[in-house]
């Protein structure tokens, strides 16, 4: 077990490394540039800037040069953002968007699960078709018109929350909920899917014939398995969520990390959308091993490292 | 995509219930799949239908932000009101569903045709050949992709609705070439497979004939749950500014972001939000619902139920 972890954790940093690797091909041979203006500058000028942010080397002598700086915890300077290094603008971002992240996870574990295996219990009851119907909506809304909605209602009409900014717990509830929408409508119905995949199952069977009051079925023997398909779903959307998401951030004036992800791809800001993967991939990777990992407690049938 | 399963070979001389035929007659008794592929096929007829008619780009600058109902300014009827350039709301939604569904569908046709073959070779030649295609796709899973989405779509100057359907379906493809993948390894080393191999069927034959055929139904599964993520995803672009362009296009995505700017405390144009929410919304809900349907119908474990 722990072999497995260890031998899997080795392979970060050459994913990473790939990645790292595909994403600077990808942007240094997208046409623009990080420095294209309204006006047009003096090609000698030109030259003098693309020289002092090294862009006139080659991707690869670029590329070496950076990962010389992230070997030594450098994320150079942003291209855009002035005067503020890319580790500067992580380190104010990353904490607001953990703390969101966290929460609405949390939201979308606490209503999602229940919802679902309510759901699944209870299949063909208007249970399952009424937590069915509102998750179908949360995954059928794009994230703004959610969040636009719930301005109208909890903000113009009933005044009751704040209209966005960070830093009191009242500006944090909005945000939280509309992060945590879909999220939860997605978990909500991967763990009926989950459920009604082992409720048929022999050992659930055994369980009642052994006459197990039905609570303790549901807590002891069929949690373990309808969980599953949730578990595996949180790698990917756990890494997804605590970076933060750009339509939230935008909609409640967050200064989270989600920006990053768009702002840096559109300005052609090479060394923040480099910091972003950065943050990002190891992250993905993580959860994904703890996700293996909590499967090899959940499943008895599952054995790691072969 | 949407085409009739290959027929049974001919020569196969028992009469039996085909996957397909099961699947099928499973998906009809499903009232809410039956009732959102007829949903969705009257939207599409609507969508192709109503821009013929009304002009969806027509200003009327002194009618702007007209409320639903009848207009004394343009002397017409506009069931969902103006935009703030008097343009028809009706005209426009329905404009709008003709882009996204085009673009949900082809991206999806695309991604899937790309991922099918890919992982059709990779489950079919097995060995190193398919641990390193796999390695590649576990990889890209890695890529942050909507900003390589965005990458490109900043990068296109001409934002039409062709390097849309590129880049959206850059990344999908990954996990449909996992399923095919999966479903050639079940399936290869089957009796079916090895009779066509000892009656001398190529490569190419076994995979396209006897191979990818019996692959088909989770890809459909699949697909039906793509086309709603795609459309949310174009959605997702049109917010940023970089979807389709208007005018002349516009996208349900696109109605919908315009229409989430014109919410305010003074003054709520709820109409702009509200209908273009409502079509994206029930076209989702009926993918998904259909995609649900479908899912349950090929799934064999379905029966007992």
């Amino acid at each position: 077990m722990l072999f497995f972890i260890l031998r899997r954790l080795l392979w970060v940093p050459l994913i990473l490394l790939v990645i790292l690797g595909i994403t600077t091909t990808l942007m240094r041979s997208a046409p623009g540039s990080p420095f294209a203006a309204e006006k047009r500058v003096d090609p000698q000028i030109e030259q003098q800037i693309a020289k002092k942010w090294g862009t006139d080397k080659s991707g690869l002598a670029w590329f070496g040069e950076y990962l010389k700086g992230v070997v030594k915890g450098d994320l150079g300077p942003s291209f855009k953002v002035q005067g503020r290094t890319v580790n500067d603008l992580l380190a104010a971002a990353m904490p607001v968007s953990l703390t969101l992240g966290l929460l609405a996870l949390f939201l979308a574990l606490a209503i999602g699960i229940p919802a679902g295996f309510l759901a699944g219990l209870r299949q063909n009851t208007a249970w399952d078709y009424g937590s069915m119907g509102i998750a179908l909506i949360g995954i059928s809304l794009p994230t703004f018109v959610i969040g636009a909605f719930l301005t109208v209602w909890l903000v113009f009409q009933w005044d009751v929350l704040p209209v966005g900014g960070w830093g009191t717990v009242k500006q944090l509830i909005m945000p939280a909920i509309t992060l945590a929408a879909p999220f939860a409508a997605f978990i909500a119905r991967l763990s009926r899917a989950g459920v009604l995949e082992v409720v048929h199952e022999d050992y659930i069977r055994t369980a009642k014939a052994k006459g197990l009051p039905k609570g303790e079925i549901v807590l002891k023997h069929l949690v373990r398995g309808a969980i599953l398909p949730v578990v595996s779903y949180l790698g990917p959307a756990a890494a997804a969520i605590l970076t933060g998401s750009f339509v939230v951030e935008k909609l409640f004036h967050i200064p989270g990390m989600g920006m990053f992800f768009v702002n840096s791809a559109i300005n052609r800001d090479y060394s923040l959308i480099l910091g972003v993967v950065i943050v990002y991939v190891p992250m993905l990777v993580v959860f994904n091993l703890l996700v293996d990992v909590a499967y090899a407690f959940l499943d008895p049938r599952v054995r790691l490292g072969k | 995509m949407t085409g009739p399963a290959p027929e049974a070979p001919p020569d196969e001389p028992i009469k039996g219930r085909s996957l397909w035929q099961d699947a099928m007659r499973r998906l009809v008794r499903n009232r809410a799949a039956v009732a959102s592929a007829i949903f969705l096929v009257l939207l599409t007829v609507g969508c192709i239908a109503v821009p013929m008619f009304i002009d969806h780009n027509e200003q009327h600058t002194n009618a702007a932000l007209e409320s639903p109902g009848w207009s004394e300014i343009t002397r017409s009827f506009h069931p969902f009101g103006t935009d703030d350039l008097g343009r028809d709301l009706f005209a426009r939604c329905f404009y709008g569903g003709r882009i996204s569904l085009m673009i949900g569908v082809v991206a999806t046709f695309i991604s899937i045709v790309i991922g099918t073959i890919y992982g059709a070779i990779a489950g079919y030649m097995g060995g190193w050949v398919d641990n390193v295609m796999m390695r590649v796709v576990d990889i890209l899973y890695g890529v942050p992709y909507m900003l390589v989405v965005l990458l490109i779509m900043a990068a296109v100057a001409e934002r039409g609705i062709v390097p849309l359907f590129g880049a959206l379906a850059l990344f999908q493809w990954l996990t449909t070439a996992r399923i095919v993948r999966g479903q050639v390894l079940t399936f290869k080393n089957r009796e079916f497979v090895q009779a066509a191999r000892t009656v001398g069927a190529s490569g190419p034959r076994i995979v396209f004939r006897h191979l990818l055929p019996n692959t088909m139904g989770p890809v459909i599964v699949y697909s039906t749950l793509m086309i709603p993520s795609i459309i949310l995803q174009e959605a997702f672009l049109s917010y940023l500014g970089l979807g389709v362009q208007d005018p002349p296009h516009t996208s349900w995505g696109l109605l919908a972001s315009d229409g989430t700017r014109a919410i305010n405390p003074l003054e709520m144009y709820w109409w702009l939000l509200v209908f273009p929410a409502l079509f994206l919304g029930t076209t989702l809900l009926a993918f998904n619902f259909l995609g649900d349907g479908l899912r349950d119908a090929f799934d064999p474990k379905g029966r007992r139920a």
